[in-house]
């Protein structure tokens, strides 16, 4: 039974996770977006930029998840 | 066309479904789970069977030292058991036909007999490396150390055959791919963050993203595993970061200067007892942000694959589950790459930051 529980709200965590990253990267695509429909020739640099900023907070949401992953393998 | 390839797909879907199934209900015995593990006799030769043939060492596997953790209604251990197997190191190398025990290939390090006989083998962080059988501390060898070692020859190979084109007038075959990457690198990536006084340091940022990126695509072949997705592995690679962005710091302003640089010019001084702990904590978490970023994403992508092709319970749904594998493959296949750029420029950045003092 515990390390269901465990492993139930660490899947709860890993929704929470994903919310988050859902939020901001989207924030980020619909400002990049925006830009790149004002200005269409500055397209490679909004677009490298980003990438770039997705990835950062990618990789805070994978911190996040990994924590999920320990928390729902844990005894 | 697409007709005959469609039956191919369902074909050898149902095939690799039907191998698993059998492999998971074919016997409860207690093999041991390092055992070998033998691969389902089948000649697929495309990426759906070779993503069901890894699975299906995972099936085997799971008969044997968890026949007891299924017995006992254990789910978090089945799938601890079934998954691990797949993303963690260990001490056996899988191939196609034959599977090797790492166990033999080990180095004595006489002068940690001491260190090992005091803290005993169920020490954590020396449990894995310098393990004792005898009394002794040995270097053992494991999976992801071997694809370590094999993605430093294929960046050692590839360089090598690219020197004959790559820097002349027209370079053909691998020095062109290689030569647009290293170009790319230096004039987007390191020197606008670096400036001049970044050039010396260009060829270990060039090393940090081949090593990286060729050890993110081994882990997408069948059989293989990327040693990235190992915390160790990548905690190496963020020592090295933070070592160089030291050395740029200190090569630029001295050791006293790189410190004495973490106040900016114009920051009354009673904000010092804030902002240099801050700015000093930072030069440890930056790295480690560098690490843990590698490490979660290459084990997510590794996990989510290994947990949908788990899913397989009944051959029919290697039907529904193979696309989705081979789709988050692709994925994979950019974020291997994306965060190989990722790390290179981040630690551009930050050595940047080191060498422009504000």
């Amino acid at each position: 039974m515990d390390p269901m529980l465990h492993a139930g709200i660490a899947g709860i965590g890993a929704g929470l996770v994903a919310l988050g990253a859902g939020l901001g990267i989207g924030r980020i695509g619909g400002s990049a977006m925006e830009g790149i429909a004002r200005q269409p020739e500055a397209t490679a640099k909004i677009q490298t930029a980003m990438i770039i900023s997705a990835a950062l907070i990618e990789g805070v949401a994978l911190f996040g998840t990994v924590v999920c992953l320990l928390a729902a393998l844990a005894k | 066309m697409t007709r005959f390839l469609l039956t191919l797909w369902c074909l050898t879907a149902l095939l690799a479904g039907s191998a698993l199934a059998e492999e998971a209900g074919a016997s409860h015995a207690a093999t041991p789970i390092t055992g070998t593990v033998e691969a389902p006799a089948d000649g697929h030769g495309d990426a759906a069977a070779s993503h069901g043939t890894a699975p299906a060492h995972e099936a085997a596997a799971m008969d044997g030292a968890h026949g007891q953790a299924h017995a006992e209604g254990d789910v978090g251990a089945v799938v601890k058991e079934g998954m691990q197997h797949h993303l963690t190191d260990s001490p056996h190398l899988e191939l196609p036909l034959k599977s090797f025990h790492l166990d033999h290939l080990r180095i004595p390090l006489p002068f940690l007999d001491g260190v090992r006989q005091a803290t005993g083998n169920d020490t954590p962080l020396i449990n894995w490396m310098v393990k004792d059988d005898d009394g002794h501390a040995y270097l053992m060898m494991s999976k992801h150390m071997i694809f370590m070692a094999l993605a430093f020859f294929i960046v050692l190979v590839v360089m090598l055959a690219a020197r004959r084109t790559a820097g002349t007038a027209a370079p053909r075959g691998i020095g062109n791919v290689v030569e647009s990457l290293i170009v790319f690198l230096r004039d987007e990536v390191v020197l606008p963050n670096t400036g001049k006084e970044g050039k010396p340091y260009l060829p270990f940022f060039l090393t940090v993203f081949f090593f990286i990126l060729t050890m993110n695509l081994l882990g997408l072949i069948p059989f293989g595993s990327s040693a990235t997705g190992n915390l160790s592995v990548t905690a190496g690679l963020a020592l090295c970061a933070f070592g160089m962005m030291q050395v740029a710091g200190m090569r630029a302003h001295g050791v006293l200067g790189h410190f004495k640089g973490l106040m900016p010019h114009g920051v009354p001084i009673f904000v010092a007892p804030i902002l240099l702990p801050i700015e000093f904590l930072g030069m440890f978490t930056k790295p480690f942000a560098l690490c843990v970023r590698l490490f979660a994403n290459m084990m997510a992508g590794h996990a989510v694959i290994a947990a949908f092709v788990g899913l397989i319970a009944v051959p029919l749904l290697a039907l529904t589950n193979l696309p989705v594998v081979v789709a988050i493959g692709l994925l994979e296949l950019f974020v291997a790459f994306l965060q190989a750029y990722i790390f290179t420029m981040l630690t551009a950045i930050f050595s940047g930051s080191f060498i422009h003092q504000h």
